[in-house]
C-alpha cells in the first residue's frame, strides 16, 4: 500500500521507477516447487550482527549434508522489524535473538506472543505462521490460570506441541556477562535476566556500596534513552532506565520473584479482582506525599489517554477505585495470570499533581517533554545530557535507601571503549553483554570482576510454516537433528549460556520448565533418517528433492 | 574523511585548466597515457603495487593457505580464537578463529571490483552529463547542473547508509549508492572543459560539415577530454575503496563478502582492535596502499592533463 | 551582464537546488520499507490498534501529498516539525548535537588549511625537486588511510597505550580536577578534542595543500612574478607575494570543505565516541526519524549550497568576465 503511495507519488512528480523494483528486491519470493523437483535455495533472512553471521556460516555448512543451499539475507534490525515483523515477509527462515526483559520471564510472552497463532498478524511475533488448536487452548488456558501449580502443570503441557512440531529452532539463552571494579564497590546483586548493571531490575543497583570517597558509580552502557517522559516509550532500556525515577508497583527480588516496590502489598480477591495496597509514607521527589489518589490518577489517565506504550495497562485494568486509606481495588477486563507480574511490574506510580496540571496544546501527554521528572522510586532525576550521561541522585526517602549517594550512566556505542574505560578507571562497571574473550582479558585485572548471570533470552531460527519446505514437518524434524546446538554456543559465545531443549522457556527457569522434554539428538543421520521417511530424496548430486506427490 | 573523497584537490585545480588535444594527436597521448607512470619512482611504486593486488587477486584461491570463511580448530577441538601469528596462521585468526592471511587474499577481489566498477558508473554518468550539459546548453544545461548542485549538497556517507538501509546491505548496492552521488564532481570539470572546447575551430569544422551533434559529441570532443576522464577514473576508484571501507566499517556492509574494510569492523564489534593488532593492522595498511598507489598514478595524469605541473 | 542580474540568477539556481533537495529527501525517506511506528514497535510489544494510533497521531495515515504540502508549509516558517523518536521539536534535537559537532570540526578546517596553505606553498616553491617528490608523497599518506583506522590506530596509541589521552566522549562526566593545571578553563574539553581533531586534520589536510601547490605552480609564471624576479625582489619577498596571490583556488575549497565538515565526520564521530550531528543522521536513518534526517539532510546541503552561491556571487563580483557563462 505504502510503496504504491509512495510510486504514484513519484508519478505524480514525473519520475518513474520500473515499478516492480522495490519489490523485486524486497519481495520473499515464494514459488511452490514441483513434487519430487529439486527443493529451491532456502531464504534466510538474518539481522547483520556478527554473531548471526557467525550462526549462518556453521548452519549453511552444517545443513549441506542434507542437501540443502541456503539464500542468507542480511539487514540492520529495523530492516528486520518492519519486513518480517511489522510486513510478516518472512523467506522461508530467519533467524532473531531476545533479549531478557523482565516481563519476558512470565513464560506467556514466549508462548504466546511467538506462537500463538492470534499473534500471526501484521506486527506480531508468530511471523513463521504457526497454528495449532492444541497449542492455542494450552496457551489460552495457561494464561487464564491463576492457580500458581495448575499453570505451572499447563505451562508445562504447552511447551511440548513446540518440540513436537518444531516451528522454531530455539537454540540457546546466552549469559549475561557484566564487570565491575571491586576495588571500588561491592555489594553487586546479580539477578536472573538482568545481570549485575541492566536497569530492568532496579533491586541490582540497591546493594551497590563505595569503597573509596567517591560515592556515586560510572555505568557505562551501550543505549542512551530518547525520552524523560515514561508514558512515551515502549522501548526496554528507556522505559526500564525511566522506571528507576518512577518506581513500578511491584518488582523482582534478588532471586527474580516478584517483590511490593511502590505497593506495600497486593492480593487477588479473585480472578478479575485485585486489591493494591500503596506503602504508606511514600512521598514523590518533589516531597508531596503519594497517595491512593495518585493511584487511581494513574491508572484513570492511561486508560483516557490509551498510551501506545502502556497499552497492555489499558488492555488489562477496566477500573480503579480507592477502598481504603492506602487501598486500591482494581477490577480487570480479562484474567490475565501474568497481570502482577507484567502489568504492576510495569504500570508506575505517576504524580498526579503534576500530570494533570500539564501545558494545552498538546496532541497527548506523551509528548510532553517532562524535563523535570518527579517519581517516587529510589532514584532523582539530576542530569540528562543526551549522547554522554545521565545522572541520579538517591533519594533517601524511599522504603530502601541506596547506599550511594548517586549514579552516572553513560551510553559508550563501542564495546572496545566500554572495556578501555573500565579498565582506565574512568568507568566502575560495565552493564553490556561481554562475551567470554573480553572477560578474560577483563579478569586479568586485580581490580575488576566479571560477573556471569543466567538469562531467559534467547537465540532462535524461525520456520516459515507457510513455505515449502518448512510446512513439511518431517523436513523441520531434520533440520533439528542437523543443529547441533552445544556446538554453535561454543563457538559463537564459547559455550557461555545455556542450550535450549528446543522449548521457549530456558532449562534454568525450573519453575516453568519442562524436564522431560528435550530437542531431537544432533545426528546428520537421524535428519537424513527424518527426510527420508517424510518422503523426500536426494538426485545424483546429492541434491533434496520434494517428496512425490 | 569519506565525506568530502571525491572533491580532490586535483581536480578542483584542474577545473580552471583546460586542454585542447588537436585531432591529429589523439594516438600519441592514449599511448603516453599508459606509460606515463613509469617515468618517476613514484609512479612505478605505484604500479608495483596495483599489478601486485591484481595478481593476488587473480590467484587468490592458489594463494590463500585456507577457505576464508572457514573456522580453525586446534588439536584439542577448541576453536582458535584470536589466535596470535604462528607458522600455520601467519596472520593469526579472527574471532571466529578465520584466518586473517586468508581474508586479506580474498580481500583484493573485493578492492578491485568496488574499484572498478565504481570508476567505471562514476565514469559514464559524470562523463555523459558533463558532455550534454556543456555542449547543449540552455535548459539542459541549467537542469542538469541543478542536479549536480543537488548531488553536492547531500552528506555523502549519511546518504549511502541510507541507501544502502533502503535497499540491503549488499556489495552492489553499496557500489550503487557511492556511483549515485560520486559523479557530481566529473561532471563538473568535464562540462567545463566542453564549455570551452564547442567553441574551438574543429567542433565549428566539423558542425559545418554536416555531423549530427552525437557525433560531434562523441567523436569530436569527448576525445578531447579523455585524459581528464581518465584522471578522474584513476581518484575515483581510489575515493570508492575508501568509501567501501568506511560504509563496511558503520556495519553496512555486506556480511557475506570478505572486504578489508568488513575485516575491521568485525574487529572492532568484537572489542579485538588492541588485543588483535594482527587482526587490525594488515586490513587498513593494504587499503592505505592501494589508495597511495592509486593517488600516485593519478598525480601522474595530473602532469599530463595540466602542462604547467611539469 | 550587471552584477545585479548575475546576482539574481544565481539566487534563483540556489532556490531551485534547495526545492529539488526539499522533494528529493521527502520522497526518499518515505521509500524506505517499513514505518516510523513500526520502529516503536521495537521488539513486538506494539499492538496493531496503538500502532494505527500512532499513525493518525504523527499524520502517517494521511496521503502522501498532503503529508508533502504539511511539510512544505511548516518548512517555509522554519518549523522543522516533530521528532517521532525523541518526541521533541526536530531544532531541540539537532542544536546541541550540531554544536558539539561545530566545537569538533571548526579547529579541524581551520588547522587543515593553515597547515595545508603553509604546506603547499613550500612544496610549490621547490617545484621538480626531489623534496618537492617525496613531500606531496608524503603528504598523500595519510589522505589514503581510511579515517576511522587512523583514528583507532591513534587511540590504540595515544589513549590505550600511553594513557595520555581521553578514550572518547566530548567532556568527563564529573570531572574532578586534580591539580592546577587541571584546573585551567576548558582543560577537558581540550584534551578530549586532541586526537579527534588530529585525525580530522590528517584526514582533510592533503586537499588544500595540493591546491595550494598546484595554484603556486601557476602563479609562478604570471607577468608579476615575472616582474618581481626582475626587479630583484628577495626570495622571501617574492614567496610572499606568490602566495598572496595564489590563495584563491583554497579559499574556493574552504568553502567546500566547511560544508563538507558537517556530513563527512560521522566516523570521527563514531570511533572517537562524539555526540554530533552526523552521528545523530546515521541513527535517525535507522531508527525511520524522518523529520530529523530530513532536517539534518537539508541543512547540510543548505550549508553546502549557500556557501557555493557565496563564492560564485564573490567571483562574479570580482571577474564580470564570469557573469556570462
Amino acid at each position: 500500500m505504502r510503496r504504491r503511495a509512495v510510486l504514484q507519488f513519484l508519478a505524480a512528480l514525473g519520475v518513474t521507477v520500473p515499478a516492480g523494483m522495490v519489490d523485486a528486491v524486497l519481495g520473499a519470493a515464494a514459488a511452490q516447487p514441483a513434487p519430487g523437483s529439486p527443493v529451491p535455495r532456502l531464504g534466510v533472512f538474518t539481522p547483520t550482527w556478527p554473531d548471526m553471521v557467525e550462526l549462518w556460516r556453521q548452519l549453511s555448512r552444517d545443513w549441506a549434508p542434507l542437501g540443502i543451499e541456503l539464500d542468507i539475507q542480511q539487514g540492520t534490525l529495523d530492516t528486520f522489524v518492519a519486513q518480517v515483523v511489522a510486513e510478516q515477509k518472512l523467506p522461508h527462515m530467519g533467524s532473531m535473538s531476545w533479549g531478557g526483559a523482565p516481563d519476558r520471564l512470565d513464560p506467556d510472552y514466549f508462548i504466546s506472543e511467538m506462537f500463538h497463532s492470534r499473534r500471526d498478524i501484521k506486527g506480531g511475533l508468530n511471523f513463521g505462521h504457526y497454528h495449532s488448536a492444541e497449542f492455542d487452548r494450552l496457551a489460552d488456558a495457561q494464561r487464564a490460570e491463576t492457580d500458581v501449580p495448575k499453570r505451572q502443570q499447563l505451562v508445562r503441557e504447552v511447551q511440548r506441541p513446540i518440540v513436537e512440531d518444531s516451528p522454531a529452532l530455539i537454540l540457546f539463552h546466552r549469559d549475561i556477562i557484566h564487570a565491575y571494579n571491586k576495588a571500588r564497590f561491592s555489594g553487586v546483586t546479580p539477578i536472573f535476566g538482568n545481570g549485575i548493571g541492566f536497569p530492568y531490575m532496579p533491586m541490582a543497583y540497591m546493594g551497590l556500596t563505595p569503597l573509596t570517597p567517591r560515592k556515586f558509580i560510572k555505568i557505562t552502557t551501550i543505549y542512551d534513552i530518547a525520552s524523560l517522559n515514561p508514558f512515551l516509550t515502549p522501548e526496554i532500556y528507556n522505559s526500564t532506565t525511566l522506571r528507576l525515577m518512577y518506581a513500578t508497583f511491584v518488582t523482582r527480588d534478588a532471586k527474580a520473584d516478584l517483590m511490593p516496590w511502590a505497593l506495600e502489598s497486593w492480593s487477588i480477591v479473585d480472578p478479575k479482582t485485585v486489591d493494591i495496597v500503596l506503602r504508606p509514607g511514600s512521598k514523590f521527589h518533589d516531597g508531596k506525599p503519594a497517595t491512593v489518589d495518585d493511584v487511581k490518577f494513574t491508572f484513570d489517565f492511561i486508560n483516557k489517554w490509551k498510551f501506545p506504550a502502556l497499552s497492555r495497562v489499558s488492555d488489562a485494568v477496566e477500573s480503579a477505585e480507592i477502598t481504603g486509606d492506602h487501598t486500591v481495588r482494581l477490577k480487570l477486563r480479562t484474567v490475565y495470570a501474568p497481570f502482577v507480574a507484567n502489568v504492576l511490574g510495569y504500570a508506575f506510580l505517576a504524580p498526579k499533581h503534576i500530570w494533570e496540571n500539564l501545558p494545552s496544546g498538546l496532541a497527548t501527554p506523551a509528548d510532553w517533554p517532562n524535563d523535570h521528572p518527579v517519581g517516587s522510586g529510589p532514584w532523582r532525576y539530576g542530569e540528562w545530557k543526551k549522547g554522554e550521561f545521565i545522572q541520579f541522585a538517591a533519594n533517601p526517602d524511599f522504603f530502601i535507601k541506596p547506599k550511594l549517594e548517586g549514579m552516572v550512566v553513560m551510553p559508550v556505542p563501542q564495546m572496545e571503549s566500554m572495556v578501555g574505560m573500565l579498565e582506565r578507571g574512568d568507568s566502575d562497571m560495565l552493564a553490556w553483554n561481554l562475551d567470554m574473550t573480553l572477560g578474560a582479558r577483563i579478569s586479568k585485572s586485580a581490580d575488576l570482576e566479571v560477573v556471569r548471570t543466567p538469562t531467559h533470552g534467547q537465540h532462535e531460527v524461525r520456520l516459515n510454516l507457510a513455505m515449502p519446505p518448512c510446512d513439511n514437518k518431517a523436513f523441520r524434524i531434520a533440520l533439528q537433528h542437523a543443529t547441533d546446538r552445544k556446538k554453535l554456543l561454543d563457538i559463537i559465545f564459547s559455550g557461555a549460556g545455556t542450550v535450549s531443549q528446543g522449548a521457549p522457556i530456558t532449562p534454568a527457569l525450573t519453575q516453568w520448565a519442562n524436564p522431560d522434554i528435550q530437542a531431537p539428538a544432533p545426528s546428520i543421520d537421524q535428519a537424513r533418517a527424518a527426510l527420508k521417511d517424510g518422503g523426500f530424496s536426494w538426485n545424483g548430486e546429492g541434491r533434496l528433492l520434494m517428496p512425490a506427490a | 574523511m569519506a565525506g568530502w573523497t571525491r572533491e580532490s584537490a586535483v581536480g578542483e585545480a584542474l577545473g580552471i585548466r583546460q586542454t585542447a588535444l588537436s585531432r591529429r594527436r589523439r594516438i600519441a597521448p592514449v599511448l603516453r597515457l599508459a606509460l606515463l607512470p613509469l617515468g618517476s619512482w613514484s609512479g612505478r611504486f605505484a604500479i608495483f603495487v596495483l599489478a601486485a593486488v591484481v595478481l593476488v587477486a587473480a590467484v587468490a584461491p592458489a594463494l590463500a593457505p585456507y577457505d576464508p570463511l572457514a573456522n580453525h580448530f586446534d588439536a584439542a577441538g577448541q576453536l582458535l580464537r584470536l589466535d596470535p601469528p604462528s607458522a600455520r596462521y601467519k596472520l593469526g585468526t579472527t574471532y571466529y578463529g578465520l584466518d586473517v592471511l586468508s581474508q586479506l587474499i580474498y580481500g583484493t577481489r573485493i578492492v578491485l571490483v568496488v574499484g572498478i566498477t565504481c570508476a567505471v558508473l562514476i565514469g559514464v554518468i559524470g562523463t555523459n552529463v558533463g558532455l550534454v550539459a556543456g555542449y547543449y546548453g540552455g535548459r539542459v544545461d541549467g537542469l542538469l547542473m541543478r542536479l549536480t548542485d543537488l548531488a553536492f549538497g547531500i552528506p555523502f556517507l549519511p546518504f549511502v547508509v541510507m541507501l544502502v538501509a533502503l535497499l540491503r546491505p549488499s556489495l552492489w548496492n553499496t557500489i550503487v549508492a557511492i556511483s549515485m552521488l560520486m559523479w557530481r564532481t566529473s561532471a563538473r570539470v568535464i562540462r567545463s572543459q566542453v564549455l570551452s572546447l564547442r567553441e574551438r575551430g574543429f567542433v565549428r569544422a566539423a558542425r559545418i560539415a554536416g555531423a549530427s551533434d552525437l557525433r560531434i559529441l562523441y567523436v569530436h570532443i569527448f576525445p578531447n577530454v579523455l585524459p581528464m576522464v581518465l584522471l578522474y577514473v584513476a581518484f575515483d576508484i581510489a575515493y570508492a575503496v575508501l568509501a567501501e571501507a568506511s560504509v563496511s566499517f558503520l556495519g553496512f556492509g555486506d556480511p557475506n563478502q570478505v572486504s578489508w574494510g568488513q575485516m575491521l569492523y568485525l574487529a572492532y564489534v568484537s572489542g579485538s582492535i588492541r588485543q588483535a593488532w594482527w587482526w587490525t593492522l594488515p586490513p587498513g595498511l593494504a587499503i592505505s596502499l592501494f589508495v597511495i598507489a592509486v593517488f600516485l598514478v593519478g598525480r601522474n595524469y595530473e602532469r599530463l592533463t595540466n602542462p604547467r605541473l611539469r | 551582464m550587471a552584477f545585479w542580474r548575475y546576482a539574481g540568477r544565481r539566487g534563483l539556481h540556489t532556490a531551485v537546488t534547495l526545492l529539488l533537495l526539499v522533494g528529493f529527501m521527502f520522497v526518499l525517506f518515505r521509500m524506505i520499507p517499513g514505518d516510523p511506528t513500526t520502529m516503536m514497535l521495537g521488539t513486538g510489544e506494539l499492538p496493531a490498534e496503538a500502532q494505527q494510533r500512532l499513525r493518525v497521531l504523527w499524520g502517517l495515515d494521511r496521503p502522501l501529498w498532503q503529508q508533502f504540502i504539511a511539510y512544505a508549509l511548516n518548512l517555509l516558517q522554519g518549523n522543522l516539525g516533530m521528532s517521532f523518536y525523541f518526541r521533541r521539536p526536530v531544532s531541540e534535537v539537532i542544536a546541541p548535537m550540531l554544536a558539539n559537532t561545530v566545537l569538533l570540526m571548526a579547529p579541524v578546517v581551520i588547522l587543515a588549511i593553515v597547515i595545508g596553505v603553509a604546506g603547499g606553498s613550500w612544496l610549490g616553491w621547490r617545484r621538480g625537486g626531489r623534496a618537492e617528490e617525496i613531500g606531496a608523497v608524503l603528504a598523500l599518506i595519510p589522505r589514503a588511510l581510511p579515517v576511522f583506522w587512523t583514528g583507532i590506530v591513534l587511540l590504540a596509541l595515544f589513549a590505550y597505550q600511553f594513557r595520555w589521552f581521553p578514550i572518547g566522549g566530548i567532556r568527563e562526566a564529573f570531572f574532578f580536577p586534580e591539580n592546577w593545571w587541571q584546573r585551567l578553563p576548558f582543560f577537558d574539553i581540550t584534551r578530549h578534542l586532541v586526537l579527534p581533531v588530529a585525525t580530522g586534520v590528517l584526514a582533510s589536510v592533503a586537499d588544500p595543500l595540493m591546491i595550494q601547490r598546484t595554484a603556486l605552480l601557476e602563479v609562478r609564471h604570471e607577468d608579476f612574478m615575472v616582474l618581481a624576479r626582475a626587479r630583484g625582489l628577495s626570495g622571501r619577498a617574492q614567496r610572499r607575494l606568490a602566495r598572496r596571490n595564489a590563495i584563491l583556488p583554497v579559499l574556493t575549497y574552504s568553502a567546500i570543505m566547511v560544508g563538507f565538515a558537517f556530513g563527512g565526520q560521522v566516523l570521527l564521530e563514531v570511533v572517537f565516541n562524539w555526540p554530533g550531528i552526523g552521528r545523530l543522521m546515521v541513527d535517525s536513518v535507522t531508527q525511520r526519524d524522518y523529520p530529523v534526517a530530513q532536517a539534518a539532510f537539508l541543512m547540510m546541503a543548505a550549508v553546502v549550497v549557500f556557501l557555493n552561491l557565496l563564492v560564485d556571487l564573490a567571483y562574479g563580483w570580482l571577474d564580470p568576465r564570469i557573469r556570462g557563462g
